[in-house]
């Protein structure tokens, strides 16, 4: 099963989408990421509130995923509103975050924990598309979860963007 | 009423590019779409081929030709590919995260390495000091806490860090800085994870162009010291070169078998480096300083993780350049024994006897080349000498015992005998070889076993390599290979058997661009071979063939030429 960490960032207007597909170890298996957008104050205006939309899905996560060469099994994004756009593409994508006690329950989302207690519990949300795949799914994140972070591997997309602009200002 | 009128779409196209990192093919390897031009980089990869690196030298008064030279300058997308690795866990199987599995007691000393910025690992020779370094910087390029990192070693020991490098940290790039000084020049504004040099070129450099390493000290994140006994002399220009370059560093580490706690001009010098901001205000006592180094100072005996160590460690393996003595001997025998035997190729062609006469000749000229890699004619001096009696020193001061075999009595036994005197007191080694008689052969060993201060066992492949029992010594050092490798696997593994109660580190002698560099890589070659047949002495000595003697110097053509 190869996993896709969809993530984006956005630091003093400066947008930058990456993608980094890992194996169920969590190795990394492709990588790639969007240059560096700096949008104009005119641009975000006349985008409004349609920008996120058309940047972070249709540009950064449409594009990225089928950028990949390798294919992938699941999108594992940290941004709801990224779940839309598994109308757009051929596989599942989850909305994954810390567990919550306060959380409201949902049909679309699945609670996991590490059995050893190494990392904290989670939450799967998945979209409406693939709502009777979530067990499933869950079940199968859930072993890779007994020995591997998965939230890890977005801090390294981070690391990534972010030693990209350490060395981008020097 | 004024009319605005606009020329173009003023809702402009989001337009980004998207461009690979690596492919799953092969992760770990630099793919070649990672050197295409990415118009939003100013540093983009670029190959500096030989060619390149003339071009770059035209301006330069001394042209030097470097066609085999090649350099991957690292785009920034290489240099970041350490990040996007999964966290090293030491609970998650270590086939994922290490080269071989790591020992609880190097894993301690990783994790003291990674917390501790200024820090002085002081474990004892052969408890894997290399490998417990590269992994604990290993680590930091992964977590993103450094990412410029610069390792300073003896010489001798470049080709052992580069090994372990490769083998121990494969995400990270290492560059050695080890050409000539036009070279450096452009080596040092290379980009790298990390940076590897010697002392001796360091303090070059530190001379010769200061500017240059100001400028790379900017942005340095990582200095780790091998051997940091080397700049236990705070008034030399290379201690002086070392704390210069690390000024700015994050991260200190000094590396270093010996305990220095009985010399306090040592132990502060070294203690300057790991710490810039200490100022000696006056006189400090022993204790004093021994309770400044104590916080960050980790130190293990060999014996205390004897039970973790494996029965069998692989040799290490040493190289050194030939001193300009040396080289000069070498060059002139190796071109006047090619000539010769190439005239005994002509003469003897076509004979019954003809492989035996060559193969006999070109043994007689490789113990000669041998024998100078040594030591030059007429002295006693040697790049050899110089590390042996540094080792012996970390040895003696740690009270163990020692073999040194050697396959040579003048240029071997003689001249390392005449090196311990006139280092360390005379009556702490013993010699064994074949000119002694039985009864002083008997004595040496009895000598060696029974009295503690016989640290050194010194003798000859050919006759301490037989039906001897030295357990009393877990260090051995092999200060020449022999011409036919099946000889040293067949010593090393009677060192290992004698040895079982020890476990023995071996540490072989090598001469860069020589014949012994030759052997050595015929040595891994052959090694199963030889396994197999090791204990069949006859059968060794044809282990060699006639045409891998011939390519020993280097006149393969010519046999060929001859059928």
């Amino acid at each position: 099963m190869k996993l896709a960490y969809l993530y984006y960032l956005n630091k003093d207007d400066n947008y930058r989408g990456g993608v980094l597909l890992t194996d169920e170890k969590t190795k990394p298996v492709e990588f790639r990421i969007t240059s560096k957008v700096k949008l104009e104050e005119l641009q975000k205006i006349l985008y409004g509130s349609s920008l996120k939309e058309v940047l972070f899905k249709e540009k950064f996560g449409i594009e990225l995923l089928s950028a990949l060469s390798e294919n992938y099994d699941i999108v594992l994004t940290q941004d709801k509103e990224i779940l839309s756009i598994r109308q757009y593409i051929g596989a599942p994508v989850i909305f994954i975050r810390k567990f919550d006690p306060f959380m409201p329950k949902d049909r679309l989302s699945h609670k996991v924990v590490n059995i050893h207690e190494k990392f904290e519990p989670l939450i799967f949300t998945i979209s409406k598309e693939d709502e009777n795949k979530l067990i499933f799914i869950s079940k199968k994140l859930n072993e890779i979860y007994k020995n591997f972070d998965l939230l890890e591997p977005f801090k390294r997309v981070e690391k990534a963007m972010e030693y990209l602009k350490y060395y981008e200002g020097k | 009423m004024k009319e605005i009128i606009s020329e173009q779409n003023l809702v402009k196209p989001l337009d980004i590019e998207i461009f690979q990192l690596f492919s799953s093919e092969n992760i770990f390897e630099i793919s070649e779409n990672l050197i295409k031009p990415l118009p939003d980089f100013d540093k983009i990869g670029k190959i500096y081929s030989g060619k390149n690196i003339e071009e770059l030298l035209k301006n330069d008064s001394k042209k030097t030709k470097k066609e085999k030279l090649k350099y991957k300058n690292l785009s920034l997308l290489d240099l970041l590919k350490p990040i996007l690795m999964p966290q090293i866990d030491f609970d998650i199987p270590s086939d994922l995260a290490f080269y071989k599995p790591l020992f609880n007691y190097q894993i301690q000393g990783i994790k003291f390495l990674i917390t501790n910025k200024s820090a002085l690992l002081a474990d004892q020779m052969g408890t894997g000091k290399t490998v417990m370094s590269t992994t604990a910087m290993r680590i930091l390029f992964i977590k993103g806490k450094i990412k410029k990192a610069l390792i300073v070693v003896p010489s001798n020991l470049i080709s052992v860090w580069e090994e372990h490098l490769n083998k121990w940290a494969p995400e990270i790039q290492s560059l050695t800085i080890n050409e000539e000084p036009d070279i450096r020049n452009i080596m040092w504004d290379l980009n790298s994870h990390v940076y590897l040099i010697s002392y001796d070129t360091l303090k070059s450099d530190y001379k010769r162009k200061e500017n240059l390493l100001k400028k790379f000290r900017e942005d340095i994140d990582l200095v780790i010291l091998d051997e940091a006994h080397n700049i236990k002399n705070p008034d030399t220009i290379k201690s002086k070169a070392v704390k210069f370059i690390s000024e700015n560093s994050k991260y200190r580490w000094a590396l270093s078998g010996t305990p220095l706690q009985n010399n306090l001009k040592e132990l502060l010098s070294l203690y300057e480096f790991l710490n810039p901001e200490f100022k000696s205000e006056g006189i400090i006592s022993q204790d004093e300083a021994k309770q400044l180094i104590q916080p960050i100072m980790l130190r293990r005996l060999k014996k205390d993780v004897l039970p973790e160590l494996p029965d069998k460690l692989p040799p290490e393996i040493e190289k050194f350049d030939l001193n300009p003595q040396q080289k000069d001997e070498y060059e002139k025998v190796l071109y006047s024994e090619k000539e010769r035997i190439e005239y005994l190729i002509d003469k003897h062609k076509g004979e019954k006897n003809y492989k035996f006469i060559l193969r006999q000749n070109i043994i007689y000229s490789i113990q000669k080349l041998r024998q100078i890699c040594n030591f030059p004619k007429n002295s006693i001096e040697s790049p050899k000498a110089d590390r042996l009696m540094e080792m012996l020193s970390e040895l003696i001061e740690n009270k163990e015992k020692v073999v040194i075999f050697t396959n040579f009595l003048k240029e071997g036994i003689e001249k390392i005998a005449k090196n311990i005197k006139h280092r360390f007191d005379g009556n702490i080694f013993v010699t064994y070889h074949g000119k002694m008689n039985h009864s002083q052969k008997k004595m040496a060993i009895e000598s060696f076993k029974n009295d503690k201060n016989k640290y050194i066992f010194l003798g000859t492949i050919t006759s301490a390599g037989e039906g001897l029992t030295l357990t009393e010594a877990s260090y051995a050092v092999f200060f020449d290979l022999h011409w036919n490798p099946a000889k040293i696997w067949q010593a090393e593994d009677r060192i290992h058997r004698i040895g079982q109660k020890n476990k023995v580190n071996i540490y072989n002698y090598v001469m860069n661009d020589t014949i012994e560099e030759l052997v050595i890589k015929k040595l891994n070659e052959k090694r199963i071979m030889i396994e197999n047949v090791i204990d069949d002495i006859e059968q060794t000595e044809e282990v060699v063939s006639l045409d891998e003697l011939f390519e020993f110097l280097n006149i393969k053509k010519r046999v060929e030429q001859n059928g």
